[in-house]
C-alpha cells in the first residue's frame, strides 16, 4: 500500500498542475457524429480534441447543474475561416451546444504491439472481447506517410493463399497490394479468412490483422469463432468498427489496421492486413464529407476520395534488408454492384492496388467455387513471388484454361469436334474441376503442386470428372501415409526436380487404378 | 451559410449604429431597424441577428466562475491580473459553482484559464 501512495505521489509531483492559459472552443452545432466548433484557433488537422461538459446555469433556480459526463473525444478535419468542423469519436448524442472543447495538442494514434494478437480492437485501440484492458510499450500514428522508393524492394516471396485457383494463376507475394472484388453474394470474406487460416503452418508466419468495416455484429461474432476454431488468433489482430458504430470509426478502422501491420514490418517481420471493405470505407468518407459540408463531386463522393484509399494502400509494400527486410501484404475488398467493376469506386482501388482477383457471380451460381474469373483475374507481380514448384506445374495453365473456356462456348453451337479438341475440352474439365475447393480448407503448396501436376500432365484425362474431388483425396492420403517424403522434399526445396515428378507420376498412377478400372 | 453571414452582417450593422448613443435613441434606431427587417421580408433572420449580437458581445467578455461567493476586493485583483492576460477592454461577468471545490475558472471565446482544484484532479486523471 505505502508502495502505491509513493507512486502516486511521484507521479503528481512531475506533473504540471499550475494554471495555464488554454486555447478552447465551443461547440455550434452537432449532428450526425459530427460536432461544429467555434475558436480553436490553432488546432491542427487530425487533432485529437476533448469535448468537456459547459457550465450550464438554471436561470430560474438560481442553481449551476454540472452534467457528469466522462471525457469525449473528437478529430478536428475542416479548419474553416471562422469555424472548426470535427468528428466525434464516441455516442456523439452525448455532447451538447455550448459544451467546451480542448485541444490535447497529440495526432490520433493506437497502440501498436504483439500484445494485440489473439486481441478484437476499435481503430482507437479499445478492448471489444472482455478480456480485459491491453497495455502496450508503442503507439503509431494513423496517418502515416508509406515507405519511400528507396526504402522498397522489389516483391520475391510467395503469400500462400491455399487456394489452388488463387496459387497456382493469380499468385500473391509478401508486400504486394492484391483487390479482390465481388458482388454481394460472392465469397470475398470466405477468400481472406482461408488466407489466413493457411498462414498458420507457413515459414516466418506473417502477422494477420482483419479489419471489419460496417460488418454486422453476428458476421464478425461468426467469423471471430472460425479463427478461434482453427488457432488462428494466435497470429491475428482484429480490428472492427460494426454497423453499430459511428461513421468516424468506419473511416478511421483501416489506418488502424494499417499502422498495426506496419509496427510489425518495421520489425523487419511479415505483415498481412485485410480491409473487408473499402465500399463502406469510402461510403463512410462520403457520409462525413457531406455532413461537413465538403462539395461532393461524382456519385456525390468528395474530391479526394481516391486520395482516401491511395494513401492507405501505398503504406503497404516490401522493405529492402537496409529497413528490416520487413512487409505489409494488403488484401482490400470492394464490394461490386451486378458485377460492374468499371464503377467508381472499384477502378479508383483497381489502379492503384497491383493486381485483382475477380469473383464472378455466374460462376458462383454455376457452382464454380472459388469463383474467381480467370479472364479477368491478374496479379502484377506474377511468379517472381511464385514457389518454384507451383511455376513449373501451372506455367501454361492460365493459357490453357481460357483455350477451354472458349471451346466451352463453341460446343453450345457444334455437334461433332475433331479429337484434338475433344481432348482439350475433357482436359479443360478436369482443371476446372480440380481447381474447384471449398471453403476453410486451405492447401499447402506441396499439395496444390501434387494435384495440379497430375491435371496438366494428363494423368487424369481417363478418370471421371465427377471422381476428380475423391481421386485428390485419396492421392494426399496415399502420400501422407506411404511416401510422406515426398510432401516434405516439395515443401523444404520449394521446387518440383525430375525425379520427385518421377516418383509423384508413379503415385498417381497407382492410385488411379481402382477409378480407371471402375469405369471401364 | 448565405443566411448565417447576412445575420452577422446586420448584427454588426445594429451595433455600430447603436455605439455611443443614449438609451432613447438606441430605442428608435432599433424600432427602425425592426420595420426595415419587415419591409425587406428579412423578419426570419432576427433569431439569427439576436444569436451573432450575442457573440459580438460576449467577445469582450470574460466568464469569472468562483467556487462560492467572495470578496468585491479579491475579485479586483483577479480582475486587474487577468486584464494584463486578455486586454484592457475586457467586460467581467461573475457567477459561483460549488463544484469547482475551491479556485476559479476565467473563460472568454477562444481561451481558458482553470485555476480550481476540480481543474487540477481531472488533469491528474488524464495524466496518470
Amino acid at each position: 500500500m505505502q508502495n502505491i501512495i509513493n507512486y502516486l505521489k511521484k507521479e503528481i509531483e512531475n506533473l504540471e498542475l499550475s494554471p495555464q492559459q488554454e486555447e478552447i472552443g465551443e461547440v455550434l452545432e452537432v449532428k450526425d457524429g459530427t460536432a461544429l466548433i467555434s475558436g480553436l484557433q490553432n488546432v491542427e488537422s487530425l487533432e485529437i480534441i476533448r469535448f468537456k461538459p459547459s457550465l450550464k446555469q438554471d436561470a430560474e433556480k438560481n442553481k449551476t447543474e454540472q452534467n457528469n459526463k466522462e471525457d469525449l473525444y473528437g478529430l478536428a478535419l475542416n479548419l474553416e475561416e471562422n469555424q472548426v468542423g470535427s468528428v466525434v469519436l464516441c455516442d456523439f448524442s452525448k455532447i451538447q451546444e455550448g459544451d467546451i472543447v480542448e485541444r490535447t495538442k497529440k495526432v490520433l494514434s493506437c497502440p501498436v504491439g504483439k500484445e494485440l494478437i489473439g486481441r478484437v480492437v476499435t481503430p482507437i485501440g479499445k478492448p471489444l472481447d472482455g478480456r480485459g484492458e491491453i497495455k502496450t510499450e508503442n503507439s503509431y500514428p494513423l496517418e502515416k506517410i508509406g515507405p519511400s522508393v528507396i526504402d522498397r524492394e522489389p516483391v520475391n516471396f510467395p503469400l500462400h493463399t491455399g487456394l489452388k485457383v488463387v496459387d497456382a494463376l493469380v499468385p500473391i507475394g509478401r508486400g504486394q497490394r492484391e483487390l479482390i472484388l465481388g458482388d454481394r453474394i460472392t465469397q470475398k470474406t470466405s477468400l481472406t479468412i482461408d488466407t489466413i487460416l493457411n498462414q498458420k503452418n507457413e515459414p516466418n508466419r506473417p502477422i494477420c490483422v482483419y479489419v471489419a468495416i460496417g460488418k454486422r455484429e453476428g458476421e464478425l461474432a461468426r467469423i471471430l469463432h472460425t479463427l478461434k476454431k482453427n488457432g488462428a488468433m494466435d497470429y491475428t489482430i482484429v480490428v472492427a468498427a460494426t454497423s453499430a458504430d459511428p461513421a468516424a470509426f468506419w473511416y478511421l478502422a483501416p489506418y488502424a489496421g494499417t499502422a498495426i501491420g506496419e509496427y510489425f514490418m518495421d520489425q523487419g517481420k511479415d505483415a498481412l492486413v485485410i480491409f473487408d471493405d473499402l465500399t463502406k470505407h469510402a461510403w463512410a468518407w462520403r457520409q462525413i464529407s457531406l455532413v461537413l459540408k465538403r462539395a461532393p463531386g461524382r456519385e456525390a463522393y468528395p474530391g479526394d476520395i481516391f486520395y482516401l484509399h491511395s494513401r492507405l494502400l501505398e503504406r503497404a509494400g516490401k522493405l529492402n534488408k537496409e529497413k528490416g527486410g520487413g512487409s505489409l501484404t494488403a488484401l482490400p475488398i470492394i464490394e461490386t454492384q451486378a458485377g460492374d467493376i468499371t464503377a467508381y469506386i472499384p477502378t479508383n482501388v483497381i489502379s492503384i492496388c497491383d493486381g485483382q482477383i475477380f469473383m464472378d457471380t455466374s460462376l458462383y451460381l454455376k457452382g464454380q467455387r472459388p469463383e474467381m474469373n480467370v479472364g479477368l483475374s491478374v496479379s502484377r507481380v506474377g511468379s517472381a513471388a511464385q514457389t518454384k514448384a507451383i511455376k513449373k506445374v501451372a506455367g501454361t495453365l492460365k493459357l490453357e484454361l481460357a483455350q477451354f473456356q472458349e471451346l466451352e462456348s463453341f460446343l453450345e453451337f457444334a455437334e461433332e469436334v475433331d479429337a484434338e479438341t475433344q481432348k482439350r475440352i475433357e482436359r479443360g474439365k478436369r482443371m476446372k474441376e480440380i481447381l474447384k475447393q471449398d471453403s476453410l480448407s486451405p492447401l499447402d503448396f506441396e499439395k496444390q503442386t501434387a494435384i495440379i501436376f497430375a491435371g496438366v500432365k494428363g494423368l487424369l484425362d481417363q478418370a471421371k470428372v465427377e471422381d476428380i474431388k475423391k481421386i485428390e483425396k485419396d492421392l494426399f492420403e496415399y502420400i501422407e501415409t506411404q511416401n510422406p517424403e515426398i510432401f516434405k522434399k516439395i515443401r523444404e526445396s520449394g521446387d518440383l526436380d525430375e525425379n520427385t515428378e518421377k516418383e509423384l507420376e508413379k503415385i498417381i498412377r497407382e492410385v488411379l487404378k481402382i477409378y480407371v478400372s471402375k469405369g471401364n | 451559410m448565405q443566411t448565417k453571414n447576412q445575420a452577422k452582417i446586420l448584427a454588426e450593422i445594429l451595433l455600430s449604429a447603436t455605439e455611443n448613443k443614449s438609451g432613447q435613441q438606441q430605442q428608435k434606431i432599433a424600432q427602425n431597424f425592426l420595420k426595415v427587417l419587415k419591409i425587406k421580408k428579412k423578419i426570419y433572420l432576427l433569431p439569427q441577428i439576436l444569436k451573432g449580437l450575442q457573440k459580438i458581445l460576449k467577445k469582450d467578455e470574460i466568464e469569472l466562475t468562483f467556487s462560492r461567493e467572495i470578496q468585491d476586493e479579491d475579485i479586483k485583483k483577479i480582475e486587474k491580473k487577468l486584464r494584463t492576460v486578455f486586454g484592457k477592454e475586457k467586460v467581467f461577468k461573475t457567477r459561483t459553482d460549488k463544484h469547482l471545490i475551491s479556485g476559479f475558472v476565467a473563460k472568454t471565446n477562444n481561451y481558458l484559464i482553470d485555476a480550481s482544484i476540480s481543474g487540477v484532479l481531472e488533469k491528474m486523471k488524464i495524466e496518470i
